[in-house]
């Protein structure tokens, strides 16, 4: 079995915690790292608990550092995932391959997941298994899940077949071209794409263990019992893994108290997982800079730059390395500066005034030529007032 | 077996087509129509070949004058499909039910259909059984599909088990509150709901059977052959039924130029039933405008008008029968004139006076007064001022 994560830097005690929760259910499975940000040196020399290391810019593709300021983090680490996936698809071929996000842990052995990819070939944890009852779980759950994906795409398992393989070549296609969060255009990093997975892969299989990706989405119908210590229960059922999602930003903290109120174990295993990330390094790296978010000058990317990039291929070819500031004449920083400094060429007010500035004073020529006006005595004179005129 | 559609009078021809072409392959079936839209008399009386008119304001939603205010054309037809689902499943027990858009047609028999209801208690046709190999079909398609829905509700079956009306009793709660085309909130109408179907109902079936629900959005992948007199093929298997979606506002034709690949037989069919359409009464019904599309004083119901009132409970409360304005001191129609009146757009007032100094010049350039003294003019003095190219 083969497992991997993806993360920037500052997510790296989170994937410790969780390549040391896997293994220490399984310690035969290799776990393997995607790092998205700048790689430093002692990671490559020491990257336990990691098997390997492999590194955005090592993927196969075409303009990566192009590609790679196309993306927000979130959208980088999610994008990832497909040519990672073929990355390890094609290193251990024999292997199921499962994907976790970086902020679950494994608290209990995949076997149930080991035993269902014999009979399907990818294995998707909805949000939701079970419909919300309250509107305001309807509208926090239901909702969400249609905005953001069906599927939590916190995990992923994949069998060693041509089918998973089939999936694997999709999913990476689209998430090479359009992996962005952009709700209003039907996307959602690398999530809503699966919600078609059900009618192209007919072998998906749905997880219905409510023990596997327990987050706070799903508690309002997921209790958890037991104990740290002695072991968690999911509705009765052994506690797979739980997903921090939200963790850092608070959000985790606000759900919890929100929809968490029945299961109060949930804020000891809360307290237990800050302490494994501190110990894993939180500190140290919790904060550190992502390396993709800045120019080489130092100064941030924003989406608005990553944005208009994205969307014309014009500037993708101008300037193949937009983050590099070095040459002012050709670089993307000065060049979107400049552009973006200019006044608006087409102010329309302006545009609006100068018309009808055209407008009146072609009436007015017209109407202070003398043959215009003997006409319009004669026209009167001839049917009466039949020229409307306005006051002017 | 039963089955239904949902319409708003302008699409009663179509609606005619599809029951006629299911009763040809099954006449046992009993076929409904619900009716969105104002209920004529002789409709009610002689509804052949309709089974019964399910009129919605027969439907038992709360508050039915408002909840339909709440909802665009489109919005009505696809939410009235829940409770109707319900009203159908409660008259017919024992039998499968399903649902057709009133733009398809039925051109082969449904056996196939039936049998996977005895496997399955919900039948979905996805808009794509396969992906997309072009990024332009990956975009027209795959992501259109991202954005409305993965299944396409034109099509539903049902089977007459406990499973089944524990879909319909959720769907339908579901439509009852948000059955509304506003993608950016990851919603599109009854559509979208459904994407959540394969996580909450383990017993979903899809429906894999490439001759089922064929129409532009799926052609990149499906070839159909034969004749209409001898009966068409999908990719071999026999096409069983086919969705003409879009076909008033032209989108059906457009995407069957652009993905039907020349395929003559694919405008013969468009061709047979546009003929159908006729033959049931397209020229008397296709442009009978929607009952409720305007207040009772005549006024049009802009789709603003809708959406304040679908997201403000207190308006709701207040306007229980929001399309009367014969209180004109306590109306919706007066309070959201008041309450919105029209943008202050900083270029209003120069668009404005754009406007009519252009009708002002064109009133001039038209009028006998300029003709004569253009004429007088050139004849005086060659030119009088520039002419002007065709005013």
């Amino acid at each position: 079995m083969q497992a991997f994560t993806s993360v920037s830097l500052n997510y790296l005690p989170k994937a410790r915690v969780l390549a040391e929760s896997l293994k220490r259910q399984h310690p035969e499975a290799g776990f393997h790292l995607v790092v998205s940000d700048e790689l430093p040196a002692w990671l490559v020399q020491a990257p336990a608990p990691f098997d390997s290391i492999i590194h955005v810019e090592q993927l196969p593709l075409p303009q990566i550092k192009g590609w790679i300021f196309q993306h927000t983090l979130v959208e980088l680490c999610t994008a990832v995932k497909g040519e990672a996936c073929r990355w390890l698809a094609d290193r251990y071929p024999e292997e199921p391959l499962f994907y976790f996000d970086p902020d679950i842990v494994v608290l209990g052995r995949l076997d149930s997941l080991l035993a269902q990819l014999h009979h399907a070939d990818i294995l998707l944890t909805p949000h939701l298994l079970e419909p919300d009852e309250e509107l305001d779980a309807v509208l926090d759950n239901e909702v969400c899940a249609l905005k953001h994906g069906i599927y939590n795409l916190g995990f992923l398992g994949l069998a060693p077949t041509p089918e998973g393989r089939r999936f694997i070549d999709w999913w990476a296609q689209r998430l090479n071209t359009l992996c962005y969060a952009e709700i209003d255009r039907g996307l959602f990093t690398d999530q809503r794409w699966v919600d078609l997975a059900p009618a192209f892969f007919p072998t998906v299989g749905v997880v219905r263990d409510p023990g596997c990706n327990v987050a706070t989405w799903n508690l309002p119908r997921r209790q958890v019992t037991g104990s740290v210590a002695g072991g968690l229960q999911v509705n009765g059922h052994p506690l797979c893994f739980f997903h921090f999602s939200g963790f850092d930003s608070g959000v985790q903290k606000i759900m919890l108290d929100k929809f968490g109120g029945h299961s109060p174990v949930l804020y000891e295993l809360r307290d237990w997982y800050v302490r494994e990330c501190q110990r894993l390094g939180q500190d140290a790296l919790g904060n550190t800079r992502w390396a993709y978010g800045y120019f080489d000058n130092q100064e941030p990317i924003t989406a608005e730059h990553r944005y208009l990039y994205r969307e014309r291929i014009d500037l993708q070819r101008a300037f193949p390395e937009p983050a590099a500031t070095g040459n002012v004449n050709r670089s993307y920083y000065h060049w979107f500066r400049q552009e973006t400094t200019k006044p608006d060429i087409v102010d329309s007010r302006e545009m609006l005034q100068q018309e009808l500035a055209a407008v009146r004073e072609e009436l007015e020529r017209i109407r202070n030529s003398r043959s215009y006006q003997v006409a319009e005595r004669a026209t009167k004179l001839v049917s009466g007032t039949w020229l409307r005129r306005r006051a002017a | 077996m039963q089955a239904f559609t949902s319409v708003s009078l302008n699409y009663l021809p179509k609606a005619r087509v599809l029951a006629h072409s299911l009763k040809r392959h099954h006449p046992d079936a009993g076929f409904h129509l619900v009716l969105s839209d104002a209920l004529p008399e002789w409709l009610a009386k002689s509804p052949a070949p309709f089974d019964s008119i399910i009129h919605i304001e027969q439907l038992p939603v709360p508050n039915l004058k408002g909840w339909i205010f709440q909802h665009s054309l489109v919005e009505l037809c696809t939410a009235v499909k829940g409770e109707a689902c319900r009203w159908l499943a409660d008259r017919y027990p024992g039998e499968p039910l399903f649902y057709f858009d009133p733009d398809i047609v039925v051109l082969g028999p449904v056996d196939s259909l039936l049998a996977e209801l005895q496997r399955a208690d919900i039948l979905l046709t996805p808009h794509l059984l396969e992906p997309e190999d072009r990024i332009e079909a990956v975009l027209d398609n795959e992501v259109c599909s991202l954005q409305h829905g993965v299944f396409n509700l034109g099509f539903l079956g049902l089977a007459p088990t406990a499973e089944a009306r524990r879909f319909i009793d959720w769907w339908a709660r579901r439509l009852n509150s948000l059955c509304y085309a506003e993608i950016d909130r990851g919603l599109f109408t009854d559509q979208r709901w459904v994407d959540l179907a394969p996580a909450f109902f383990p017993t979903l079936g899809v429906v894999r059977d490439p001759g089922c629900n064929v129409a532009t959005w799926n052609l990149t992948h499906r070839q159909v052959t034969g004749t209409l007199e001898t009966g068409l093929q999908v990719n071999g298997h026999p096409l069983c039924f086919f969705h003409f979606s879009g076909f008033d506002s032209g989108a059906q034709k457009v995407m069957l130029d652009k993905f039907g690949g020349a395929n003559p037989v694919l405008y013969e069919l468009r061709d047979w039933y546009t003929e159908e359409c006729r033959r049931m009464g397209q020229d008397e019904f296709g442009q009978l405008p929607w009952a409720y599309s305007s207040f009772d004083n005549g006024q049009p119901i802009t789709l603003g008008h809708r959406r304040t009132y679908r997201d403000r409970f207190d308006v709701q409360q207040a306007f229980p029968d929001p399309a009367s304005t014969r209180n004109t001191d306590f109306c919706y129609y007066v309070w959201y004139d008041h309450e919105f009146p029209p943008a202050a757009d900083p270029h209003e007032e120069l668009w404005r006076q754009l406007v009519e100094a252009r009708q002002e010049l064109a009133q001039v350039l038209h009028s006998r007064s300029f003709r004569v003294a253009r004429r007088a003019a050139d004849l005086v003095r060659g030119h009088w001022f520039p002419p002007r190219e065709a005013s």
